[in-house]
């Protein structure tokens, strides 16, 4: 068996495991939660199509667009988290670092304090974020030679500056009711995830992973050097570019669907590449699965440990940070 | 086919660390570029592969002006072996080589069946055929070099530029890379080569560019270039040549400094 065989025998086995754990997962969370529902009688009350009985109802209207939610988040994170790590040649990148988290939060928090509708705290968040990322990208755009650190410098003093204002607007704010609603928010969370909000989200979203899956062999040779990329015939520049634009679309629309979900674009991405290797082509869909089963798992836990909903931010940093340093310490480097 | 390059100056906003080189070579042929540190070799070689902008001259390949040629154009003429390459993520081998052949996929492209049998090809060309399933991240120096060398040759480029492919090598290890170097240019590539040893086990025909400052000191046949004058006004410091013949009867240069 040859080498490129060999590894795309090993690499379908680790994705058809990952689907399988994907479905375990996705059937497992309908029946979880308050609304106790048998996963035996999942399938058969989705194709019943009764539409008036109330399993059917907490079924298609509460728990699938949360579900379909957390699934895409998990997966927008680690695959644009994936992409931000190789096109930065960094390993500690993660979706935030050119601001774009930053500046949703702001753009959440600025909705909330104005005391929109839920449906406008996404499209502000939204729009803060993708703003964020073009301001670092203009402040950058004369610049040549090591674009990237300018870039990541550019990405911080965004960050600055947005948590700065968001600080300000949570020091202003009501603290009876605002000011919980900001901090609830700015810790992730899917309790307020409808049908609505997922249809806003899932059109850049599915642009971002187009984007990124279509160039992912590309991706390589970013993580090479722009002078060795340009060596070989890529455009370091313009190939960043066009993965920025789907990397933000990923994660802008991860953060104002679910709010500051931290930790997953930075783990998931490592994970996979332990089991997958570094090569992007398989890298990307392995890391879509594995960040969509594991934060839908999160927020099973998070929604069913106890009568009051835990924060999904805090709930994947608890679970995520002590596994990751398993993972270095078990394996030597994290990479 | 012809690389001529004239009178190309180059470097960072007003400092020019590149003035007024030219130079020609064939392909099949060898060029090794020497001067001290600073002295404007990788700015040199980052110019004519369109890393950094020139500020005047031209580089052309067969008369033809390469300056608002594409990345992809160039690289179908130039590859490039780094001086430093230390990737993050940890490639097989076989992985890294085939990466030279990104240049000849359309932007969705992925490596053919085709493209990982010239990798391998390339690997066994230069003696490393069973290194290809290792990751180049625990390879040692020279085997990361011989690496970089197969990607070069997966890239089937006329010529090759190579960036000290010597340095933080042993002598024996430079020795190999030498080797591989002559054999390249048998079989048609020019290699463009910088190094910090002037003993370079230098060909008949082989060709020396000396740069001081970033300006040409001389540039010829290396026989006729390589002498005592040249490198002291090189390297600033007084030197000499010594010859001598080893015991297969090979005639040896050998640059000390006195």
């Amino acid at each position: 068996m040859n080498i490129k065989s060999k590894k795309t025998s090993q690499f379908t086995l680790v994705l058809i495991s990952m689907v399988v754990i994907s479905i375990i997962i996705i059937l497992s969370s309908f029946a979880i939660g308050y609304y106790k529902i048998p996963v035996k009688d999942i399938i058969p009350t989705i194709l019943s199509g009764e539409t008036k009985t109330s399993q059917y109802n907490v079924i298609m209207n509460i728990r699938l667009p949360r579900i379909i939610s957390a699934f895409l988040i998990g997966s927008a994170l680690s695959v644009s988290g994936s992409a931000y790590q190789g096109m930065f040649k960094n390993p500690l990148v993660s979706p935030d670092i050119l601001g774009v988290s930053a500046g949703a939060g702001l753009g959440a928090s600025l909705a909330i304090s104005l005391d929109l509708s839920y449906y406008y705290v996404q499209i502000i968040a939204f729009a803060f974020g993708i703003i964020s990322v073009f301001i670092c990208y203009i402040t950058v755009n004369k610049v040549r030679y090591n674009q990237t650190v300018s870039l990541i410098l550019a990405g911080m003093m965004v960050q600055a500056l947005a948590n700065a204002c968001t600080t300000f607007l949570k020091y202003i704010a009501d603290p009876n009711n605002t000011l919980s609603e900001i901090t609830f928010w700015l810790m992730g969370s899917l309790s307020k995830t409808d049908k609505e909000g997922l249809m806003f989200s899932i059109v850049p979203m599915i642009l971002g992973f187009i984007i990124l899956f279509s160039m992912s062999y590309k991706l390589n040779i970013l993580t090479l050097g722009d002078d060795e990329a340009r060596s070989m015939g890529i455009n370091p520049n313009r190939t960043r570019a066009i993965a920025v634009v789907g990397a933000t679309f990923l994660s802008a629309s991860a953060v104002c669907l679910g709010g500051l979900i931290g930790f997953v674009g930075l783990m998931i991405p490592h994970i996979s590449r332990q089991f997958v290797g570094p090569q992007y082509t398989r890298l990307l869909p392995t890391s879509a699965l594995m960040g969509g089963s594991f934060l839908l798992f999160m927020d099973n836990i998070a929604r069913s440990l106890s009568t009051m909903e835990i924060p999904l931010g805090v709930m994947t940093a608890l679970t995520g940070a002590p596994f990751f340093l398993y993972l270095i310490g078990a394996r030597g480097d994290g990479k | 086919m012809k690389l001529e390059v004239k009178n190309l100056s180059s470097g960072y906003d007003n400092n020019l660390s590149l003035k007024n080189v030219s130079f020609a070579l064939e392909n099949g042929s060898v060029m090794c570029v020497i001067g001290h540190n600073g002295g404007g070799k990788s700015t040199l070689f980052k110019t004519i592969l369109g890393f950094m902008d020139r500020k005047e001259g031209s580089v052309t390949l067969d008369g033809e002006d390469i300056k608002h040629w594409s990345s992809k154009k160039i690289a179908e003429y130039f590859s490039y072996i780094p001086q430093n390459h230390t990737p993050i993520f940890g490639y097989t081998v076989i992985d890294v080589v085939v990466m030279g052949r990104v240049g000849k996929m359309g932007f969705m492209g992925t490596p053919s069946k085709k493209d990982f049998e010239k990798g391998r090809e390339a690997l066994e060309y230069v003696g490393i055929a069973d290194l290809e399933d290792r990751k180049y991240t625990e390879l040692s120096g020279g085997e990361r070099k011989l690496v970089l060398i197969a990607r070069a040759i997966c890239q089937e480029s006329k010529f090759m530029v190579m960036d000290e492919p010597t340095s933080d090598l042993d002598f024996v290890k430079s020795e190999r890379i030498y080797e591989f170097i002559r054999k390249l240019s048998s079989y048609g590539y020019g290699i463009i080569l910088s190094t910090h040893a002037p003993d370079y086990p230098f060909n008949k025909n082989d060709k020396l560019l000396i740069l001081k400052k970033g300006s040409v000191v001389d540039f010829g046949n290396a026989e006729e270039v390589l002498t005592s004058e040249n490198l002291e006004k090189a390297y600033g410091v007084p030197m000499d040549i010594l010859e001598a013949v080893d015991r297969n009867g090979k005639k040896r240069r050998m640059c000390v400094v006195l």
